[in-house]
């Protein structure tokens, strides 16, 4: 069904995380979480690496105009992550390692850079 | 895990070592860099990653929290980046936790892990020494500094992954050699200039012999181009060479703000320092930003401060230049530290008589206004004039002199007198602070400088002419005392005192 009131970017954000959340299960991850909202941030994907509990955010662009994808986090970006993975590590306490992996789609090719950031 | 490495930082040219103290923990990525660390320091965690992932070794997952012990010292210097990732590496188990036990590492990395040349390495390394630590790991750039410090064994590695290589060996591969000794008598010998280039002024070359002897200060007085720079120049080839020691004095000062050349790690000659007349009180003195840096007078540590065209300079500037003239160190002390710097210089300044520099001059007529001269005199304040031990006036050179095939005496020889000088000033000064006349106390000037009855009825009717002051007073008895060791007598007589008098100023400069 059509609907114009979903933005474009919105579709492509959703068909983004799709492929990288299908890319990360092809690498061995277990999905646990998509879309994980809380009031001060959101995460992409959560998922576990092995043992480690893996925040993964997506990060996706069709030209470099306005820079590579993995340029495209900023410190409110990181701050917003941080809240999340916080809000996240505070409901389910299990976790012992984490790690904060950043998938980039960038015209049809796809990059993990793991352990990609410290928030 | 926990694991730990020693570097080192500075507070003013003393080096002092720095445990790096590094631990991992899991849990949220985060990387904390505690132990009041400055900017630069701060900045490292963004070279230490790059560089660690480009050299081929694993950046740890995890919580890293660095300590850098003591906490309450101010750590600054771009070569705690090295100790840093060595200290992660073992953390992480990339290196042995051994490997980093004694041994003080120091070095900037790049990004892409090679490790750059970095500042105040010889005083670090000399903290290190006297901690007993054998061996230093350091930039290939700083390779000659480090092993100025004997017996200390000194690795230059260009790389990290060199480095890590370097601290797996066991046992540790040989040191880097250099002989020091060797390098320094070779050039402590060298010199471009010489005073035999310096033709006719024979009063002046007489004064600056004075000067070299009892480390005194001077004001050379003549009109534009009558050699007053050419003489101040040439003034430490007739300076007594530099001691070992003293050579180390110095060099701590150009390491630490890294006027070090790469392939001369010891300063082995004399300094002359010529500022320009532009320059601000912190330039002078020191300061700046943050942690304060040695200034001018520092650089010109057993050395020359020459400051050309004295009237010029600011006078703020001159003032701040009375109490290191004194004391021979400067305390600066601001909010973000306290720092001590060496700063014992011969200070030689030059001016023109007026402000068209003319006036007293045997062959151009001066256009100057008597105020214009009294304004133009008046720049230079009281308390400093008063420091000056020496007034010399210069004047242009004859037409016979300047054609004339005369040759001024050489360097070598007017060294020499002034080294006998010395020994006989170093040895009645025994036991006392001072090592030349012109740092003699009021008790040391008591017990060498008596007169007998003429010198004193001499120096009594000096004290009415002159109007000497109690410093003047005592300062022209040290410069007696200079003239009479440069000619090998024991007691101070009435010929030395009429000498030394004939360098107070003439009633028609200053006022005075």
């Amino acid at each position: 069904v059509h609907n114009n009131n979903i933005p474009s970017t919105y579709i492509k954000g959703k068909v983004a995380e799709r492929q990288a959340a299908l890319y990360l299960a092809s690498r061995g991850y277990t999905l646990l979480v998509s879309n994980y909202h809380t009031r001060r941030g959101e995460i992409d994907l959560i998922a576990r690496d092995g043992d480690c509990l893996v925040f993964v955010e997506v990060k996706s662009r069709s030209s470099d105009r306005f820079g590579t994808p993995e340029e495209a986090i900023t410190p409110k970006k990181r701050q917003r992550l941080r809240w999340a993975a916080r809000h996240y590590l505070m409901c389910h306490p299990w976790a012992l390692d984490v790690r904060f992996d950043v998938v980039a789609l960038f015209q049809g090719r796809i990059t993990l850079y793991q352990n990609a950031l410290e928030v | 895990v926990y694991a730990k490495a020693t570097s080192g930082t500075l507070s003013g040219v003393e080096g002092s070592l720095v445990e790096v103290q590094c631990d991992l923990a899991r849990g949220m990525p985060a990387f904390n860099l505690v132990g009041l660390p400055e900017k630069e320091v701060q900045e490292s965690r963004e070279r230490i990653r790059s560089a660690l992932v480009n050299s081929g070794f694993v950046y740890p997952q995890g919580r890293i929290t660095i300590n850098l012990a003591p906490a309450d010292v101010r750590k600054q210097g771009v070569g705690l980046d090295l100790p840093v990732a060595a200290s992660i590496l073992a953390a992480s188990g990339q290196i042995p936790l051994n490997a980093l036990d004694d041994v003080v590492l120091l070095g900037e990395l790049s990004l892409d892990g090679a490790l750059r040349r970095v500042k105040g390495v010889l005083p670090v390394v000399l903290a290190a020494k006297d901690a007993g630590v054998k061996r230093v790991v350091v930039p290939e750039g700083n390779a000659y500094e480090a092993a100025v410090v004997a017996p200390v064994d000194v690795h230059p590695v260009a790389t990290l992954a060199q480095a890590v290589e370097l601290l797996g060996q066991r046992p540790p591969p040989t040191a880097f050699v250099f002989d020091r000794e060797r390098y320094f008598e070779a050039q402590r010998a060298r010199t471009a200039l010489d005073f035999g280039e310096i033709r006719g002024q024979e009063q002046a070359k007489r004064a600056l012999e004075i000067v070299a002897a009892g480390g005194h200060n001077v004001l050379l007085i003549g009109p534009p181009g009558c050699g007053k720079s050419m003489m101040a120049k040439r003034l430490p080839t007739i300076l007594p060479e530099l001691a070992f020691a003293e050579a180390l004095d110095v060099t701590r000062v150009y390491s630490i703000v890294g006027l070090l050349p790469e392939d001369r790690p010891l300063i082995t000659q004399r300094q002359v320092r010529t500022p320009h007349h532009t320059i601000s009180y912190a330039g002078m003195v020191g300061g700046g930003h943050g942690i304060p840096r040695p200034g001018e007078i520092s650089l010109a540590h057993h050395g020359v401060l020459f400051l050309d065209e004295l009237p010029e300079f600011d006078r703020a500037v001159l003032e701040t230049l009375r109490q290191p003239l004194e004391d021979h160190h400067i305390t600066l002390s601001r909010a973000t530290a306290s720092v001590d710097y060496p700063a014992n210089f011969t200070l030689v300044a030059s001016m023109n008589p007026c402000p068209c520099g003319y006036w007293g001059s045997h062959q151009r007529s001066c256009r100057c206004t008597p105020n214009d001269l009294r304004r133009y005199q008046k720049r230079i304040s009281g308390p400093l004039l008063d420091r000056i031990d020496l007034f010399v006036e210069v004047q242009s050179l004859t037409k016979e002199e300047l054609m004339g095939k005369a040759v001024g005496e050489a360097s070598e020889p007017i060294r020499q007198r002034v080294a006998c000088a010395r020994v006989r000033q170093r040895e009645r000064l025994r036991g006392t602070e001072a090592f030349c006349n012109a740092q003699m106390d009021a008790s040391g000037v008591e017990r060498c400088c008596a007169l007998d009855a003429a010198g004193k009825a001499l120096f009594e009717r000096a004290v009415d002419h002159f109007g000497l002051s109690a410093r003047a007073f005592h300062r022209t008895l040290k410069v007696a005392r200079t003239i009479a060791d440069l000619e090998g007598a024991k007691t101070l007589q009435t010929q030395h005192l009429a000498e030394a008098l004939q360098y107070r100023p003439s009633g028609r400069w200053f006022s005075l």
